[in-house]
C-alpha cells in the first residue's frame, strides 16, 4: 500500500500509538488477521441499518465508531469506551519519539472546561495572571 | 369529583411514565411544549399539547408558577403531575393549586413544607422518637454556635442546609479548626442554591449505606411501606445505581425501619407516595436524614418487586379515596436493580456528554423494563440532565437479578454517545457489589477503574482506527473530497492544499 504520490518507500507497517504511549503495530498491507494475547483469527466489519457499524470477533459482536478526529488521531468509541490513538508511520513515530524527550518546555496550556456548558462572560483578559481561588 | 385530565409539568422520561399510567386509567393528558426542546418524546405521548415553543423565557415554564397556573386554568384541567425535580417539592406551588381548585397530584403543601425544612424535620423526627444523627434542632446562625454544637457532638460533623437536598450546601468537617471556615462556605451554598442560609449540624456517619423506604399513604390516615430500596451507589450524592430490596436488611430490620418510616409519615400528616431516607452504620443503626415528598427516579425497582403502579397510586390518593391494601398485602417478590444510563463520560469524571443518539437498540428480555424519554435521532443538550434510560431489571434472587442486568447491558446498544453502561458492567461485577457489603463510599474508595476494559478491546480499537486512517489517506489520494475531513483541517495543510491547485 502507497501513501500518496510523495511517499517515496513502501510502509511496511503502521502503528497505533494510545495516550500512554503504548504501541499496536500493524503490517502494511492490512489484513482482517488480528492476534491478540491469546486468541488469533479473522476481524469483520459489518454495518446495518439497526445496529450501524460493529466489529466481529470471536462470534463476539463490539460496536464501533469514530467519536472524533483530527488529522492521524482519533478517539474510537468502541463497546461504550473510547480509545485515543495517532496513527503514526515508522517515520513519524520517530519523531513522535523525539519530540515526547525533548518536551517539557510548554508554554502554552489548553485549559478544558469540566463539563460542557454555555460561555456566560470571560472575565479574564490575556496577560492576567490567574491564581487558583477557595 | 375523580380526576379526568392531568397536566404533567414535567419533560423527559419521568413525563413519558406519567403518561402511560394516565393512559391505562383513562385519563386524559396534556404535555408543555417548550422552545429547549420542542420535539421531544414525551410530546408524543400525550393526548394534548399545549404549545409554548414560540416563547423563549429565561425561566423555564416547568419552575414558572405563575404561568403553570395560567395554562392550568386555560385548559381547565382537573390536576397536576409535577413528577419528580422542578416544582415536586414546591409548597407554593402545591397551595396555587389547590386555591385554584385543581388537584396535586402530591401530598399537601403543609407537608411539604415540614418535611422539606430538614430542621423541622428534625423536630418532628426528635417528638415522635425517631432514631436521628445526634445534631442540631434549629438551624445555627453562627461560627461560634456552630463550634459549640459541633464540640458537644464530637468530630467528625456534617454541616447541612436546612432547605438543602442532592448534595449542595454540605460540608464534612473533621477538625475543629476546619469548623469556621466550611460554616461559611455551607450558608453561602446554602444561600446561593435554596435561597436560605440556614444551616445545621450533626454526627457525621462514616461509611454508612443509604437505605429508603417507599411509603404511601391516603388522606383517611392510612399509611403502609413498601419495602425498602438500597441507593448506597452514589457519586457526590447522586444515585447511579439502586435495587430492591437492600441485602443489609433481615426480616426483622425491615420491619422495624419500615414501621419507622410509617411512624414519621403520620407524624407529619403525609399523604400520596413519599420516601423516608436512612442512614444505616456498620452497626446496623440506623438514622432518620430525610423525607422526599415526591415520586423518586428510582420508583420503578418498588414497583418490580411489589407489582404495584405508584403513579397510579397518586392519582388515586389524590382522588380522595382510601388505600385498598394493608400492610400485610405486602410481599416482597424477588429482586429489582436500576441503571441509569447516563451520557456521561465516566473516563473524564462523569461529565455529560454532549451529542445525538445516532443508533440506540433496547434489550427485550423478558424481566426487563426500560423507562426513557428519548429515541433515536434525539440529542442531549446543555440545557437538562444527561440521563438517557433506566434499565430496570429483575430476577427471583439477587444473583438473577445480577445476571440479568449485566446480559441486558450487554444488549443496551447506544451510538453516538458515551454513556455509563460500561461503568454499571463494572459495578455489577464488583466484589463487594456482588457480596453487598457495599457502602456509599463504594465508588470513591473501592473502585478503582471506572470502566470495564480489556487488552483485547483497545487492540481492537486499534485496528480499527489504523484501518480509518489507511481509507482516508485513500480517499486522499484519490482525490476525493472528504468534506467530513475539512472540519478539523489545519491551516497548514489548507493552505498547501491550495497552492497544489
Amino acid at each position: 500500500m502507497k501513501f500518496g504520490k510523495s511517499s517515496k518507500n513502501e510502509i511496511k507497517k503502521l502503528i497505533a500509538v494510545n495516550a500512554k504511549r503504548k504501541r499496536f503495530e500493524f503490517p502494511i498491507p492490512f489484513t482482517d488477521a488480528l492476534k491478540t494475547k491469546d486468541k488469533e483469527g479473522e476481524i469483520k466489519i459489518k454495518e446495518d441499518e439497526k445496529h450501524g457499524t460493529y466489529l466481529i470477533w470471536k462470534n463476539k459482536k463490539f460496536p464501533v465508531e469514530v467519536l472524533t478526529k483530527n488529522q492521524n488521531r482519533y478517539e474510537i468509541l468502541l463497546n461504550g469506551i473510547s480509545y485515543n490513538f495517532s496513527i503514526e508511520t515508522p517515520t513519524s513515530y520517530k519523531r513522535l519519539k523525539y519530540l515526547d524527550d525533548k518536551a517539557g518546555s510548554k508554554k502554552n496550556e489548553n485549559l478544558a472546561a469540566p463539563m460542557p456548558g454555555k460561555i456566560v462572560e470571560v472575565l479574564a483578559e490575556e496577560g492576567r495572571e490567574i491564581r487558583a481561588g477557595l | 369529583m375523580s380526576i379526568t385530565s392531568v397536566l404533567i409539568a414535567n419533560r423527559g422520561e419521568i413525563a413519558v411514565r406519567i403518561a402511560k399510567t394516565c393512559k391505562q386509567m383513562g385519563i386524559e393528558t396534556w404535555g408543555i411544549k417548550t422552545s429547549a426542546e420542542p420535539k421531544a418524546h414525551y410530546l408524543t405521548q400525550v393526548d394534548k399539547v399545549f404549545d409554548l415553543s414560540d416563547v423563549f423565557s429565561e425561566v423555564l415554564v416547568f419552575l414558572d408558577v405563575e404561568k403553570l397556573m395560567e395554562i392550568i386554568n386555560e385548559i381547565k384541567v382537573d390536576a397536576v403531575h409535577p413528577g419528580y425535580g422542578f416544582l415536586a417539592e414546591n409548597a407554593y406551588f402545591a397551595q396555587r393549586c389547590i386555591n385554584d381548585n385543581v388537584k396535586f397530584i402530591g401530598p399537601s403543601p403543609d407537608a411539604i413544607h415540614k418535611m422539606g425544612n430538614k430542621t423541622i424535620a428534625r423536630q418532628i423526627a426528635t417528638k415522635n422518637e425517631i432514631p436521628l444523627a445526634s445534631g442540631t434542632i434549629r438551624s445555627i446562625r453562627n461560627a461560634q454556635e456552630a463550634k459549640k454544637a459541633a464540640d458537644k457532638i464530637g468530630y467528625p460533623v456534617i454541616i447541612k442546609a436546612a432547605s438543602g437536598g442532592g448534595g449542595r450546601g454540605m460540608r464534612i468537617v473533621t477538625k475543629a479548626e476546619e469548623l469556621a471556615q466550611n460554616f461559611r462556605l455551607a450558608t453561602t451554598e446554602a444561600e446561593k442554591a435554596f435561597n436560605d442560609p440556614s444551616v445545621f449540624v450533626e454526627k457525621y456517619i462514616q461509611n454508612p449505606k443509604h437505605i429508603e423506604f417507599q411509603i404511601l399513604a391516603d388522606e383517611h390516615g392510612n399509611v403502609i411501606h413498601l419495602g425498602e430500596r438500597e441507593c448506597s451507589i452514589q457519586r457526590k450524592h447522586q444515585k447511579l445505581l439502586e435495587e430492591a430490596p437492600s441485602p443489609a436488611l433481615s426480616p426483622e430490620l425491615r420491619k422495624e425501619m419500615g414501621d419507622t418510616a410509617v411512624r414519621i409519615a403520620q407524624a407529619s400528616n403525609y399523604s400520596s407516595a413519599g420516601t423516608v431516607e436512612f442512614l444505616l452504620d456498620q452497626s446496623n443503626n440506623y438514622y432518620f436524614m430525610e423525607m422526599n415528598t415526591r415520586i423518586q427516579v428510582e420508583h420503578p425497582v418498588t414497583e418490580m418487586i411489589t407489582g404495584l403502579d405508584l403513579i397510579e397510586q397518586q392519582i388515586r390518593v389524590a382522588n380522595g379515596e382510601k388505600l385498598t391494601l394493608t400492610q400485610s398485602d405486602i410481599k416482597l417478590n424477588g429482586w429489582a436493580i436500576e441503571c441509569r444510563i447516563n451520557a456521561e463520560d465516566v473516563q473524564a469524571g462523569f461529565s455529560p456528554y454532549l451529542g445525538t443518539i445516532e443508533k440506540m437498540v433496547l434489550p427485550t428480555d423478558q424481566y426487563v423494563r426500560i423507562d426513557s424519554g428519548v429515541v433515536e435521532g434525539d440529542t442531549i443538550s446543555p440545557n437538562f440532565d444527561s440521563m438517557i434510560a433506566k434499565l430496570i431489571v429483575w430476577g427471583e434472587t439477587r444473583d438473577e437479578a445480577i445476571a440479568n442486568t449485566l446480559k441486558a447491558l450487554s444488549k443496551f446498544w447506544i451510538k453516538g454517545l458515551k454513556t455509563t453502561i460500561p461503568f454499571c458492567k463494572t459495578v455489577l461485577n464488583h466484589k463487594s457489589f456482588t457480596n453487598g457489603s457495599f457502602n456509599t463510599s463504594f465508588i470513591e474508595n473501592e473502585l478503582e477503574i471506572m470502566h470495564e476494559s480489556n487488552n483485547e478491546e483497545e487492540i481492537l480499537a486499534a485496528w480499527f482506527a489504523t484501518l480509518q486512517y489507511i481509507e482516508e489517506r485513500q480517499k486522499e489520494a484519490e482525490n476525493e473530497v472528504d468534506f467530513e475531513q475539512g472540519k478539523n483541517i489545519n491551516p497548514w495543510v489548507l493552505n498547501k492544499r491550495m497552492k497544489s491547485f
